[in-house]
């Protein structure tokens, strides 16, 4: 009997280890959410997340893809103007599954797909969010012009890649998302950039600063529109039709309601005699603070300055002592790929035939031996790398600290006036930060108003138009106290001045490509890179299209020409 | 008669400290006593008296143990009584009192070792009826060499289980692998069940502590722990006390760990010629390598300049105590070990510390009812600096390596010297002047010695048990467990200028985790003979939730840097991170192991597991096996008394893999900073929130696995001989595998693509493993032979996957090595008259005399990605080990070879090392290379020419630079000798053993880095290429094991 009860109280006691074990309910033991991160599903529920959302819109172009660093990697190194530290990458050395491209590739598609999406959701969510129709507007706005912009970029830069906008988001990974036409891309940046032009305010109070204006839009669009003369009409119809002719008086038209909008000037130097003010005033155009002028008491305005149109934001605040730049980052890598700086190589160079090109200044007020941009433009021997008592206020070019590209490759010249040309642009006076240069604070000024007035001044002589084209054009170079140039325009005054203003500033490979599709620019790419057969025609027009998305689609999306 | 007490004393006179263990006294009830029966209890073959053997009265708790003449004295209640003589080990024996006051028994060994139980999980079966595939290794294999690691003890052991050591850190650097590799996303690996705990923290096991290993290899047994068993399991069970004496075991070992080869690299003379001429060829600037200069900047020595090599190694010294007390009665047991293990590896500032406490026990509460523990906390420390094998290779010999004058006191390449090269005196004292040409690499020392990186784990593994034998063959058993680790990392970085690579501010990075995972299992197990039918049957209940924390805070800019703690930084900034994991899971399982007459054997078994790894709705997964076993010979041959035991054995299953890491399941916005934007004047960073890069996909659910199996065990001539071989087939399906989506999405990163089940791998294989062991008197030896041959293959994948070096496609390898194919060294002839060169172009340009000539595979009529081709594998094919062991009066010897067969390795550090390489700034290289490059004068067909811009890429990935990676190498030879009892008795000891043992003593490869295990096998699409990595060092152990 005893032993019966033993075994029953053993089997009680199991039964309610049982019982008690397996009481807790699966499904309330299961649910469990994600205590670190917000989802999809519980966001556009408040005003403020549209405005995070628009704000999100904004990183890719200052992503590494883009502006912090690829850009430069491509279109400055790819460009007669520049030597890179070894050779490769400066003989248009990429493939098909180069990093740079794909990352390139993908931070343009991250802008698109992000302000198309915000725009749906917006709309979508709107009431949930409880904003009214002007504030979607406001952001809309915003966004069309991030939208158009991208648009713009992925036609100009990879020929016709997968287009869509907020109406047809891509949704199925599955999916291949083969080459759309290239009017579609033309035509998207168009309706996008306008529907910005007509709802963007002219400028922002300056915490701001960054956002797009509506000076923006007009010169995106306007550049958009020259370049879809070159790049459409010019490439597919080798003629000037009446739809090239009219998108073309309408480029006209925003370059200059743009110049006369009353926002932008150009940086007047003080004092034309003095050199100190000519090169600081366009110097500043560059520099991360303000420039000194002979004036102790006036400086050039340097970051977001009036002469800026589309300038693409770095932070002054610090993230963390890691690699900045890229993604997770709001810093770029120019001073660390590019600049003389103190503390180490430089990958670029000048090449040392551009310091030849620039036209001598003899008679100039300020006794410059050359045209002045060249000083703003080039380090040579006897520069210092700031200008203020400090650590990095030391010579440029003291012997070992660069590797000297041009010398290595017999480039110099007898007699040069430096061993070697360093990029000065963007890297004057040196960033001084404790973690400089790794993460690099200088906003990068994408389209500057000399740059409009030049684009002005192009589309002028293409229409015809030479007298008020020139206009424009000898208003850049009075600027640095350059002798006016008389009408008509000639093509290669367009070349030469957009060479000499916007030296080193990744326009001039870009350039070079859209004029080549035009026979009055007679572009010979084997003179250009003085004989050697670096540029393939057909070919290096465009970027390939990342061997990872020929993969991924399947044969669906065609490769472009040539690669 | 309390033996605990007495017993105690003993230890106590002997070991003072032991005081401590008194608390584990365990009181034993006195019974009254009707009578008294005394005897002896021996060894049956020797006649010597067994110590310590157990003697219970059956049906009550009445029991004693033998005394050091193997005499006992017992009270029995009645004629009817019998008495149980039982010895850890031997048979156990009944014997009815009658009418005896003496009773002498002789105990026979356990004769085979076919009566060894297996672990399988939730249970244990005898070896002979074992019908999965289950390797086991035993205490004596692992406790006889000095290991640091559990992992590494299994190497070699068990075929079908590659063990790689894939760096030689302390502590660091092992891969296991059973039976190939079955999932591409990284996370196939083994997962490891310490007793009967699932757990991750393996740097907690100390492996002294370990009774055996047993690795369930297929699915027919793996699938009993279904959701992560599709790579396998490796069980661990540690030791228990034994009935009878308390036992006291000591062993220490120390050991010295020699850098195994160091590479001949060139000397400032020899680096200086190089560049100098190099430099001339191209016309370059001046010469930075004047002898004058050298000396006047180097002063002594500048002719050798440094060595890096040796100025960032040394001889490690490690070592280990180990100490484990042990005992029990027929009312409980306990173990009580400690462990202090110390090793310092060959890199400078490279150390790992561990000690830990375990206790084990088991306690009989009444008949039916028994409870116990296991508990172990372990501390974890390692310790290591900046330093790199591979600062070695990129710095200039050149350069000094001390320099007071710099903040840290190291050299950098730039210097403020006052003079150059050409023209003494004539620089600016306060200017940089780049001493070592253009290099501008790290210091290595510096890097080694500035940089002080800690971590510290506190890891709890406890679990409490209590079992209730319902009825005879019904027992119920609950186990809640607990599994804690917090941990700490350290990382001080003082600012220091090595010019031109100098850290401004101090930096100091902390953080913190906290891991707890509680499981609660509960078990029903059903155990019966009815006539010739033996039926247990497992049904298990088991839940799971595990939660983390961690946090950390970056503090830089220390004005004291003397105080490298949080409160005294930030003078810059400060930034802190924290987040949260949580998991839950809820299994439920059932198994039935059926055996008719013994002959007949047959294991089924189901497993149901729900985890939140995924969406709801596709939580669930079930997980079935069966296996079935046949004793051939019993039916077909009993008349042969040659053949002990002649198994058949077939096993399918399925089991899972979830680990793909949490929330894939959904599209998760990222922090507001992730997205910063930057607007203003002054620019800040504006808050942005949005998707992560990742990109969702709710759909998916487990990866599965199911392996077929077919073995064969035979026992042959009493079992001296011992086989096993067996063939497998193992589908891994529904592979979660990240499928590549466009761009278009803006949204996709490599690393964060969706999960799909979509992939299909086979891993196919044959393993073998014979030994034969004999005793002769005094002599006894064992060889035991293994190995595995690994065959795999992608079935089916949506997209080809690329990672690196590595590339995974249909109908090939996971994960082979994808590059150019090289066919020579490119001369003169291959240029026309006109210098025009007569192949195809890579894309970088035409190449010169002395570049690699690659194949245009596509006749494209241009060298580019699409020339790439499969030009190795990765995985080895054969896996194989020879072991002997043998023992001759008090000696013991034995060695372990291990080898692996048939794989490639790109040996990148040669090819970085035998060419110069992208931003390659006049990096260190091979002498040989140096000396023997191609020049005109020197047409070399061997070596590639010194090519300042590297423009045909010639250290790119191609079959120049692969090798074969077959190596055979002697992982361990031992030598010991034990004293013999007559030297023990009078220290009361029961066995003293010396040994001395060299790790790692010799390598027959032609492989030419350091290692070929090195870069080997560290993930499915990550290996194959030897970068230059930790290279396993050779070590030289002295070690003493004691037994009181």
């Amino acid at each position: 009997m005893k032993k019966i009860n033993q075994i029953f109280k053993c089997i009680a006691l199991s039964l309610l280890f049982m019982v008690v074990s397996s009481s807790c309910n699966e499904d309330e033991f299961m649910d469990v959410t994600n205590p670190n991160v917000l989802a999809l599903s519980s966001f556009y529920k408040t005003p403020q997340d549209a405005e995070f959302a628009v704000n999100v819109c904004y990183t890719p172009q200052m992503h590494r893809g883009l502006y912090a660093l690829n850009w430069w990697v491509l279109f400055n190194t790819f460009s007669d103007r520049i030597l890179f530290e070894t050779t490769g990458l400066d003989r248009i050395g990429i493939n098909t599954g180069d990093g740079f491209v794909r990352n390139t590739f993908l931070d343009i598609y991250r802008m698109l797909w992000r302000s198309s999406h915000v725009i749906y959701n917006i709309e979508v969510n709107q009431d949930v969010m409880g904003i009214d129709d002007e504030t979607v507007i406001k952001h809309k706005a915003q966004l069309k012009a991030l939208q158009g912009f991208s648009y713009f970029l992925l036609v100009s830069v990879f020929n016709k890649p997968y287009f869509y906008d907020e109406n047809s988001l891509p949704e199925d990974p599955e999916m291949i998302y083969g080459n759309s036409d290239q009017i579609e891309f033309w035509e998207g940046c168009q309706s996008s950039l306008e529907y910005a032009i007509q709802y963007l305010p002219e400028t922002y109070e300056p915490a701001n600063y960054g956002r797009v204006t509506k000076g923006m839009a007009q010169s995106l669009l306007g550049k958009a529109l020259l370049y879809k003369y070159y790049h459409f009409y010019m490439r597919f119809e080798q003629t000037m039709t009446a739809e090239a002719e009219a998108d073309l008086e309408y480029a006209k038209q925003l370059f200059y309601d743009v110049i006369y909008s009353g926002n932008y000037e150009l940086s007047q130097p003080l004092d034309m005699s003095s050199q100190l003010d000519v090169v600081n005033a366009y110097q500043c155009n560059f520099s991360y603070i303000d420039l000194p002028s002979s004036d102790p008491e006036i400086m050039y305005d340097s970051e977001n300055n009036r002469e800026s149109v589309w300038e693409i934001q770095y932070s002054d605040e610090r993230l963390d002592n890691v690699w900045l730049g890229g993604w997770l980052s709001t810093s770029n890598l120019l001073a660390q790929y590019f600049s003389g700086h103190v503390n180490s190589y430089k990958n670029h160079e000048g090449h040392p035939d551009l310091y030849y090109l620039f036209e001598d200044a003899t008679g100039h007020p300020a006794g410059f031996e050359k045209d002045p941009r060249v000083y703003g433009t080039m380090y040579m021997d006897g520069d210092h790398l700031d200008f203020r008592d400090n650590e990095y206020n030391v010579p440029y070019a003291t012997g070992t600290h660069n590797k000297r590209i041009a010398e290595s490759r017999g480039l110099n010249r007898p007699g040069q006036p430096s061993a070697s040309f360093g990029l000065k642009k963007y890297h004057y006076p040196t960033y001084v930060e404790n973690i400089a240069p790794q993460g690099c604070p200088n906003n990068v000024r994408y389209i500057r108003l000399s740059d409009v007035m030049l684009m002005y001044a192009e589309v002028c002589m293409l229409l015809g138009d030479h007298s008020e084209g020139i206009i424009e054009l000898n208003k850049v170079r009075a600027r640095v106290g350059m002798p006016p140039k008389a009408a008509p325009i000639t093509p290669q005054m367009i070349m030469n001045e957009r060479d000499f203003e916007l030296a080193f500033e990744g326009h001039r490979f870009l350039d070079l490509i859209r004029w080549s599709f035009d026979p009055q620019f007679a572009i010979d790419w084997l003179d250009i890179f003085d004989g050697d057969p670096i540029f393939k025609v057909g070919k290096n027009e465009y970027l390939p299209i990342p061997q990872f998305e020929i993969d991924v689609n399947e044969g669906g999306l065609e490769q472009n020409p040539g690669w | 008669m309390n033996f605990k007490l007495t017993n105690m004393r003993k230890i106590i006179s002997r070991l003072d400290f032991l005081v401590v263990f008194a608390l584990l006294i365990f009181s034993v009830n006195q019974l009254y006593a009707q009578r008294e029966v005394s005897g002896t209890v021996s060894e049956a073959s020797t006649g010597d008296p067994l110590i310590g053997a157990t003697i219970v009265v059956k049906g009550s708790s009445t029991g004693t143990v033998t005394d050091l003449n193997g005499a006992y004295s017992i009270n029995v209640p009645g004629d009817d009584a019998v008495l149980q003589f039982s010895y850890v080990s031997y048979e156990t024996k009944e014997v009815v009192v009658g009418n005896q006051t003496i009773i002498d028994v002789a105990l026979v060994e356990t004769a085979t070792e076919l009566e060894d139980v297996v672990v399988i999980g939730y249970g244990t079966v005898k070896k002979e009826d074992l019908t999965g595939a289950v390797a086991v290794v035993s205490s004596e294999d692992l406790n006889r060499t000095p290991i640091a690691t559990f992992q590494k003890a299994l190497q070699g052991k068990a075929p079908g289980v590659l063990v790689s050591q894939t760096s030689g850190r302390p502590g660091g650097g092992t891969s296991i692998r059973i039976r190939g590799i079955g999932s591409i996303n990284g996370t196939d690996g083994p997962i490891y069940v310490v007793d009967g705990i699932r757990t991750g923290s393996l740097n907690q096991i100390n492996p002294q502590d370990i009774e055996s290993i047993q690795v369930l290899k297929d699915a027919s047994s793996a699938a009993i722990y279904g959701n992560d068993g599709a790579g396998g399991v490796v069980i661990i069970t540690t030791k228990r006390g034994q009935a009878g004496k308390t036992k006291v075991h000591y062993s220490s070992y120390y050991s010295m760990n020699k850098v195994p080869k160091k590479i001949e690299l060139m000397n400032a003379d020899q680096y200086a010629d190089l560049f100098n001429e190099a430099l001339d060829s191209i016309g370059v600037f001046e010469q930075a390598y004047t002898d004058e200069f050298r000396q006047q900047y180097y002063g002594e020595g500048w002719e050798q300049g440094t060595d890096w090599q040796d100025e960032i190694t040394e001889t490690g010294l490690a070592m280990n105590q180990y100490l484990r007390v042990s005992g029990g009665g027929e009312n409980g047991n306990f173990s009580l070990s400690t462990n202090y293990w110390d090793e310092k590896g060959i890199l400078l500032n490279n150390r790992a510390t561990r000690y830990n406490v375990r206790l084990n026990s088991d306690f009989q509460v009444g008949k039916r009812i028994k409870i116990g523990q296991n508990l172990n906390i372990t501390r974890y420390h390692s310790q290591s600096g900046a330093g790199n094998f591979n600062y070695t290779k990129t710095a200039s010999p050149l350069l000094r390596v001390y320099n007071e004058d710099n903040k840290g006191g190291f050299a950098g390449s730039w210097d403020k010297m006052g003079f150059d090269a050409n023209e003494n005196d004539t620089i600016d004292a306060n200017e940089y002047y780049n001493v070592a040409g253009r290099n501008d690499k790290y210091n290595p020392r510096g890097m080694a010695l500035l940089s002080d990186n800690r971590s510290y784990s506190t890891n709890i593994l406890g679990s409490i048990y209590a079992e209730v034998q319902i009825f005879d063959w019904l027992k119920f058993r609950t186990m809640p467990s607990v599994d804690l680790t917090q941990g700490r990392s350290n990382n001080w970085t003082p600012s220091y200028d090595m010019p031109p690579r100098t850290v401004p501010e101090a930096t100091l990075n902390v953080n913190f985790y906290d891991n707890r995972s509680l499981r609660w299992e509960n078990q029903l197990t059903f155990d019966r003979q009815i006539g010739d039918h033996h039926i247990t049957a497992t049904a298990v209940y088991d839940v799971n939730r595990f939660d983390s924390n961690n946090s950390g805070v970056e503090s830089i800019g220390f004005d004291y840097e003397q105080l490298p703690v949080l409160s005294q930084g930030g003078s810059v900034s400060t930034s802190v991170t924290g987040g949260s994991g949580i998991f839950r899971s809820i299994s439920y399982l059932g198994r039935v192991i059926y055996d008719y007459q013994g002959k007949y054997l047959l294991t089924a078994s189901l497993r149901r597991d729900g985890n939140t790894r995924f969406a709801p709705g596709y939580r669930f997964g079930n997980f079935p096996a069966l296996s079935v076993g046949w004793k051939i010979n019993e039916d077909l041959f009993p008349q042969v008394s040659q053949i002990d035991m002649l198994k058949l054995r077939f096993g399918w299953g399925a089991t899972g893999n979830s680990r793909i890491g949490s929330w894939k399941y959904d599209d998760f916005l990222s922090d507001t900073r992730v997205f910063a934007p930057v607007f203003g004047e002054p620019a800040y960073e504006a808050p942005g929130q949005y998707i992560y890069y990742s990109f969702a996909n709710p759909l998916i659910q487990w990866e599965s696995a199911n392996m077929t199996n077919i073995g064969i065990d035979a026992n042959l001539f009493r079992n001296k001989i011992q086989i096993l071989a067996e063939y497998y087939i193992k589908n891994n399906n529904d592979m979660l595998v990240q499928r590549s989506i466009s761009g278009v999405f803006g949204r996709s990163m490599d690393g964060s693509f969706p999960f799909v089940n979509v992939g299909q791998v086979r891993n196919k294989g044959l393993e073998f493993s014979g030994s034969w062991r004999e005793t002769r008197g005094d002599f006894y030896y064992n060889i035991t032979g293994t190995f595995t041959t690994i065959d795999n293959e992608v079935i089916s994948l949506p997209s080809i996957l690329s990672s690196g070096n590595n590339r995974s496609e249909n109908g090939k390898p996971i994960g082979y090595l994808y590059g150019w194919v090289a066919e020579r060294i490119i001369t003169s002839d291959d240029f026309d008259d006109e210098g025009n060169y007569l192949y195809s172009e890579p894309t970088s340009g035409v190449p010169s005399p002395g570049d690699l000539k690659f194949s245009d595979l596509n006749n494209d009529g241009v060298i580019d990605d699409n020339d790439r081709t499969m030009i190795g594998h990765a995985m080895p094919n054969l896996i194989y080990s020879l072991t002997f062991d043998m023992e001759y009066s008090g000696i013991d010897f034995s060695f372990q070879f291990s080898g692996m067969h048939n794989y490639d390795i790109f040996n990148q550090e040669r090819a970085q090392l035998s060419s110069f390489n992208f931003q390659d700034l006049d990096h260190n290289k091979l002498l040989d290379w140096a000396q023997n490059h191609y020049t005109v004068s020197n047409p070399s067909t061997e070596y590639v020419r010194a090519d300042l811009n590297n423009e045909n890429v010639n250290d790119r990935i191609s079959t120049w630079w692969m090798e074969d990676g077959s190596f055979l190498r002697l992982r361990d030879v031992q030598l010991g000798y034990s004293l013999p009892d007559n030297l023990l008795t009078p220290l009361n000891m029961e066995r003293l053993r010396l040994y001395v043992s060299v790790a790692n003593g010799l390598i027959f490869t032609k492989y030419t880095g350091r290692d070929p295990e090195n870069g080997a096998f560290s993930s499915s699409m990550g290996s194959g290429t030897d970068g230059g990595g930790y290279p396993n060092p050779r070590t030289f152990t002295f070690g003493i094991q004691v037994d009181f």
